[in-house]
């Protein structure tokens, strides 16, 4: 599995690698400057001592005085890094030599080195007085670095002053290049850099651990630093989480003037954007689940309301077929009777006369319940999903009207129809323009409840066909007059109306493609009406296929 | 005048009218008619009608207008209601002051036999009267 490492300890992490990685060079930096410093030192303070030595010792190495010499080796040995020190004279003999305990050896080798020849490689320094080399001990351990310097013996008439002083300094100032010298022999010595390795590696501890302890200080700070710095961060995250699950009421602080701050107003600002879009979706699925509801209640409705309206017009039409039935029944039975009296006595002229005017009375009542019945048919049909075809309105005004003519006499209407002749066709369902027109002569009649007057008239226009049907009536409040195609609308008593007859009749209309509209004025009357476009280019496709005038409606 | 009775036919419709002046004056009875309630009316104040039979829904004045009128003028004289409505309650609620009611399409016997009854019942009820008188 791969280890997940979070912003902070990254962070953490790099800036402590480079913490660590400064403060690890500047350490060493320090550690090599300062041990080159002390080792200078000692090189000096060695090739001094040896430089000294040699200035000292030149007459008392002419003259053979190993008293003196002896005391200035022992001056020189009192020094605490000098392990030996050694004179040798031009011709090879060793003239003193003193060392520390165990360091003869090492004594030995250098003298014996130097009588050779002493190697010019590797040199660690030269100069006009002294060069030195340097090497490890018999162990390896410690490190010795061996100082030769040459026994010069100056001119007679500063060596004359300079006994005659008895200075033995070299203080005497620059010597002339004429001056005159001899090597009389020369210096070995060695000098150990222990001392100095120890004072090294104390400072070099005490570095170390005082840059470990910084280190470990700076780490804390970082830290602390970071976590402070990203704790907003966090804060967005844990923020983006619970608004990831659905908490849209979560905010970050936005204290901050920089960049995260920034971050938060932005966050902040998503989070109430997520917020109101997500509860402006939830309440258009809402709206819509209502909008469907809506519809399949209104559907329903309309569905009652054509029943309703049905109901309505069962009412006329029964009363309109009971009339023609009765005659028909009751001429049946009056024939009937009679024939079955003159059965026995002999059928006269007279009587066949009588009997055919029966006969003819109960075919035209029967002619007139058949159209009744056809009638009934069209307006049936309304309701199943009927073919558009192409319509006559005058011819659909006068079935209506012939439907519900004994309804309209009942309620004292008298009906005035001015169809204009020849009146083009429109596209629609027969049955539906019977539904639409029976409903507004009805809302007619209604609106005249002591009787009145309804004009029906048809007009034709460029390319529609009106037809307005008038009343003398109450009339509609104009606030009114907007809102009677709305569904539920009615200004009758609860119980009287659904409130749902211009509303179905408004949807029927426009079905067909049609227009409707009233005006009217209290107290005067209204007026409906009703446009459909003229049927031209279906009409003039049909009639130009078939070669022949337009058929009107197929025959039942 | 046949010695039976006169009876008032009204009704809108031309068809009825015409079955039961045929049919009455078969029977003996002498007929009149009328094609509204207001004619009716006008009818029934010339007098010797007694029995009237009438349609609910007509023009100009309809039947149980017409009723409620004849009640106030003449409340014994006997009404037979035809009507057309298959909703018997709403027949019976127009027409309660009606002495019978009969529903279009009628049959003919049935029609004779509550013109008898009611007839028959006029008649003791005009003996009655006469006595008292």
């Amino acid at each position: 599995m791969r280890m997940r490492f979070g912003i902070r300890t990254k962070a953490i992490a790099g800036i402590s690698a480079l913490l660590i990685m400064l403060a690890v060079s500047l350490m060493s930096l320090s550690l090599y400057n300062h041990n080159r410093g002390i080792r200078a030192e000692l090189l000096k303070r060695g090739g001094v001592s040896a430089e000294n030595l040699a200035y000292n010792a030149a007459y008392p190495v002419l003259i053979g005085d190993t008293v003196s010499l002896v005391d200035f080796i022992g001056g020189v040995l009192a020094e605490k890094e000098v392990l030996y020190v050694g004179l040798v004279d031009s011709d090879g003999r060793v003239l003193v030599q003193r060392c520390r305990d165990g360091m003869e050896t090492v004594m030995e080798r250098a003298l014996e080195r130097d009588l050779r020849a002493r190697p010019r490689s590797p040199n660690l320094e030269t100069s006009e007085h002294f060069d030195a080399i340097e090497t490890r001990d018999e162990a390896g351990h410690d490190r010795i670095i061996h100082f030769h310097s040459p026994i010069r013996l100056k001119s007679d008439r500063d060596s004359e002053l300079a006994s005659e002083f008895g200075l033995y300094s070299n203080q005497l100032g620059p010597q002339t290049p004429e001056a005159h010298e001899e090597i009389v022999g020369f210096v070995c010595l060695g000098i150990t850099t222990q001392h100095i390795d120890e004072t090294i590696a104390g400072v070099r501890n005490k570095m170390i651990w005082t840059t470990a302890i910084a280190i470990f200080l700076a780490m804390l700070v970082v830290s602390a630093v970071v976590r402070i710095g990203l704790r907003p961060i966090h804060e967005l995250v844990a923020a983006t989480r619970r608004v990831a699950s659905g908490d849209y009421s979560s905010k970050v602080r936005e204290e901050r003037n920089d960049e995260i701050g920034d971050l938060a107003v932005s966050f902040n600002k998503m989070t109430a954007d997520l917020k109101s879009s997500r509860d402006a979706l939830v309440e258009k699925e809402l709206l819509e689940a209502l909008v469907v509801e809506l519809r399949e209640t209104q559907e329903q409705l309309v569905q009652a309301g054509k029943l309703a309206a049905v109901g309505q017009l069962a009412a006329g039409v029964a009363h309109e077929i009971n009339n023609p039935l009765a005659g028909i029944m009751g001429y049946a039975q009056l024939l009937s009777e009679k024939m079955r009296r003159k059965k026995d006595q002999g059928i006269t002229s007279d009587d066949v006369g009588r009997y055919l005017s029966y006969v003819e009375n109960m075919e035209k009542q029967s002619q007139r319940c058949k159209q009744i019945v056809q009638n009934l048919l069209k307006f049936a049909r309304a309701s199943s999903h009927e073919e558009m075809e192409l319509v006559d309105c005058n011819d659909s005004l006068r079935e209506t009207v012939s439907l519900i003519e004994h309804q309209l006499e009942t309620h004292h209407i008298a009906v005035t129809m001015t169809l204009a002749p020849n009146l083009p066709r429109v596209m629609g369902h027969p049955g539906k323009m019977q539904q639409i027109l029976t409903n507004i002569i009805i809302n007619a009649m209604q609106a005249m409840p002591d009787g009145g007057k309804i004009t029906i008239t048809t007009e034709q226009q460029p390319d529609a066909v009106v037809l307005t049907v008038a009343d003398t009536g109450v009339g509609i409040k104009q606030e009114h007059l907007d809102k009677i195609f709305e569904p539920f609308f009615t200004t009758k008593e609860i119980g009287q109306g659904t409130g749902l007859g211009l509303s179905v009749t408004y949807g029927l209309v426009h079905d067909m493609g049609g227009e409707i509209s009233a005006r009217s004025k209290v107290g005067e009357g209204s007026a409906f009406a009703i446009t459909f476009p003229i049927a031209q280019s279906r009409a003039a496709a049909e009639q130009g296929e078939s070669g022949a005038p337009v058929a009107s409606r197929p025959v039942q | 005048m046949p010695g039976k009775g006169h009876i008032l036919v009204v009704d809108d419709e031309l068809v009825i009218r015409s079955l039961l002046s045929e049919m009455l004056s078969e029977d003996g009875f002498s007929v009149a008619t009328a094609e509204d309630g207001r004619r009716g009316l006008e009818c029934i104040r010339q007098g010797g009608v007694d029995l009237v039979i009438s349609d609910i829904h007509m023009p100009v004045m309809d039947g149980p207008q017409m009723l409620q009128e004849l009640k106030r003028t003449d409340p014994c004289l006997p009404v037979i209601v035809l009507d057309s409505i298959p909703d018997r309650s709403v027949a019976e609620s127009q027409a309660e002051s009606a002495d019978a009611c009969l529903s279009k399409p009628f049959n003919l016997q049935e029609l004779r036999d509550t013109i008898g009854r009611l007839h028959g019942h006029l008649d003791t009820l005009r003996s009655i009267t006469g006595m008292t008188e």
